[in-house]
């Protein structure tokens, strides 16, 4: 299935709505082959709807979505299911099936779409965990686990049946700074080791730029700017520049929109 | 508190109306797709009897609790309104029918929304708020399948299980009022009851209703929990919906089952 | 990743509400097993059907050996029609055999006894009862007994 495009994913004039809002505005994007593609922008910007898009559990209004050279909108439900097990997600929160015990969870893809010996099962479940460090945790239940190695062990599912595309939706929120470095040194691992496509939707900027080969930073609907991360912090266009420094004012202001201060204050009385 | 006109208001009216159509659609569609349709993952009976035990075992305890009682409450309150006629001994027949035809049926569809219904909403919605839904349609699983199918199935195999349960033990309690404490015949209350039950109007009528209400029931349980807002405020909104809409629901089916199958048209 | 007693719980649950569904059947309800379907129909005309309704018991001798299916008005006679199902064991009825219209106590349910004729021949299905006792209606029975005129004409309604 592994086509020659240097782009694993493609969106190509993509539009879409949430009941009213734009969410996308003739979006165009490109994740390029075997490398760890960073998307960034501001919280609610839409970057884990992208992420639907790009696992077909959202359909666009217009325009294409296109892994490994299928566009995605034109594929039966069939195919789509086919499609996805080149995709693994691991989900903001990692989306363990809480009734499983971790080898459960590991295993279920390989259950659902292998017919393996156990044995084999086993061993492969067992690789995966080793390879996220938690082999020796098979036996917990979900519950059990920190938030860190909840999302080691959902990325040991995301990554059992080898897929050729990871997509990590927002991995470092909410951990330590133990757990945030764990997470970094896997997802670049991984990508150098499996040879895999990643993409990492983010607003941490330091860990992001860190592993990155290629950023992309969206907002307002719109791709704001893209390049390396160096590229991307000389930017001078002003929207990016407040973004890769935090600045609290600027083009992104500090204020929602309201009425005029004073008319508010004195207008009340 | 803006006037609206009248056209307005027809307006809003119509569109309304086009919302309940939309979700009634939506939820017939959900209901397809569950029960219809290819199997996904892993071996169906192994997850239905997860199901069975989470919806029908679990649901034993109140039941049976609940059933007892209100046997005995009817038993003491039809001995005290019958034996003002002197006939006392209509009081298995009593008890029996009202079980077997209403109160079987019904109070078990509204304990089961409120145990059960519940618990799956709120089961289902979690699901959907820590993304393991998604995760499962990512994994190539489908969520109707895998999750949903097999409870609806436990539920509507459970409920009509457990209404029998629920009459069974309620004529017993009754028995053991009337009987051991009020003093009726044994041999009447029994065979007053075997002499006016009949089987096929009111044994496999009351069966029937339940079938109806587990459909009903379960299918807005886990309808409820499936197309829930994902938050914590989201889901205990839909909670408290299943059961406002699981009991609305039945109470007003039974009416519409209760004249088809005993009013004299 | 199934306990073993999770499912000798749910195998224990659908026992017994499968039990419980016997129980309704067999205790509650009286059901005999097998003498449900087999039932063959007969007709008899009332001057008074009233107080019975559909569902009611026919009987023999105490014994409940049908039920009434349906109850309506013969436009031509005037006469209340009665249509009940008979167990088909019980073919055996002369053509002469009596329907009466019978109270289960006091103020119980109406309910059809049927007391044996002498004929040879016997009631087929579609066969009619021609000698019928209607309804004991209370009112007219004391309004008899003020004015001490039983034994006059039969009240016509």
């Amino acid at each position: 299935m592994t086509s020659d495009n240097a782009f694993a994913v493609e969106l190509k004039g993509v539009t879409f709505r949430r009941g009213t809002r734009t969410i996308f505005d003739k979006v165009d994007l490109a994740i390029p082959r075997g490398k760890v593609t960073g998307i960034m922008g501001p919280s609610g910007c839409g970057k884990t709807t992208l992420l639907r898009l790009i696992g077909a559990q959202l359909r666009p209004a217009s325009g294409a979505v296109i892994v490994n050279g299928q566009n995605l909108p034109d594929l039966s439900r069939s195919e789509l299911f086919d499609m996805r097990k080149q995709m693994g997600v691991l989900f903001q929160s990692g989306a363990l099936f809480t009734d499983l015990n971790v080898f459960e969870n590991v295993a279920f893809p390989l259950r659902v779409h292998t017919s393996l010996p156990e044995e084999m099962i086993r061993d492969i479940v067992l690789m995966k965990l080793q390879a996220v460090g938690l082999r020796g945790a098979v036996e917990l239940m979900p519950d059990e686990l920190s938030g860190g190695m909840k999302r080691r062990v959902a990325l040991a599912r995301a990554i059992a049946l080898d897929p050729q595309i990871l997509m990590y939706d927002e991995p470092f929120v909410g951990q330590d700074p133990i757990a945030m470095g764990v997470l970094v040194r896997l997802i670049r691992l991984l990508n150098e080791a499996l040879g895999l496509t990643s993409i990492v939707v983010s607003h941490d900027l330091a860990e992001t730029a860190s592993i990155a080969d290629y950023l992309y930073v969206v907002g307002d609907a719109q791709v704001l700017g893209q390049g390396t991360p160096a590229e991307l912090l000389e930017s001078d266009n002003p929207r990016i520049r407040q973004f890769m420094k935090g600045i609290a004012d600027g083009p992104v202001p500090f204020h929602f929109p309201a009425p005029d201060y004073r008319r508010d204050l004195l207008g009340g009385a | 508190m803006r006037k609206t006109s009248p056209i307005e208001r027809v307006r809003l009216i119509g569109r309304s109306g086009l919302d309940v159509l939309e979700s009634l659609g939506r939820s017939a569609l959900f209901l397809g797709h569950a029960l219809f349709g290819r199997n996904g993952a892993g071996s169906f009976m192994q997850l239905l009897v997860k199901q069975l035990y989470a919806v029908g075992v679990l649901s034993l305890a109140i039941i049976v609790v609940s059933g007892i009682f209100i046997g005995m409450v009817l038993a003491l309150q039809g001995y005290n309104i019958l034996v003002d006629f002197a006939s006392e001994e209509a009081v298995g027949q009593m008890v029996a029918l009202t079980l077997l035809r209403e109160l079987g049926p019904v109070v078990t569809a509204l304990l089961f929304a409120g145990r059960a219904g519940s618990a799956l909403t709120a089961e289902i919605g979690n699901m959907k708020s820590t993304e393991q839904l998604s995760s499962l349609e990512m994994i190539g699983v489908d969520p109707l399948k895998y999750i949903i199918a097999p409870r609806l199935w436990a539920g509507f195999i459970s409920m009509p299980l457990l209404s029998a349960i629920f009459t069974v033990v309620g004529i017993w309690g009754g028995a053991w009022v009337a009987v051991d404490w009020l003093g009726v015949y044994d041999g009447s209350y029994w065979g007053n009851m075997q002499r006016s039950v009949e089987f096929r109007g009111d044994v496999l009528n009351g069966v029937i209703k339940s079938l109806v209400f587990a459909v009903v029931v379960t299918w807005i349980a886990v309808f409820q929990g499936y197309d829930c807002e994902p938050t914590s405020e989201g889901i205990s909104r839909a909670t408290t919906r299943t059961v406002v809409y699981a009991s609305l629901a039945v109470l007003g089916l039974d009416f519409i089952l209760t004249a088809l199958m005993f009013g004299d048209f | 990743m199934q306990s073993r007693s999770l499912e000798i719980g749910v195998g224990l649950f659908l026992l017994i509400g499968l039990l419980a569904l016997l129980l309704l059947a067999l205790r509650v309800s009286g059901l005999t097993i097998g003498s449900a379907q087999d039932t063959y129909r007969i007709y008899a005309y009332f001057d008074n059907t009233a107080g019975v309704s559909s569902r009611a018991k026919v009987t023999m001798a105490g014994v409940t050996i049908g039920k009434v299916v349906a109850v309506d008005l013969d436009r031509d006679t005037y006469m209340g029609r009665v249509t009940m199902e008979l167990d088909k064991r019980v073919d055996n009825l002369p053509v002469d055999s009596t329907a009466s219209i019978l109270t289960a106590g006091l103020l119980g349910e109406k309910y059809i006894g049927i007391s044996v004729g002498g004929e040879e021949k016997m009631l087929a299905d579609g066969g009619v009862i021609r000698d019928t006792q209607s309804a004991l209606v209370l009112e007219d029975l004391i309004g008899k007994f003020l004015l001490n005129s039983v034994n006059k004409e039969p009240a016509k309604q």
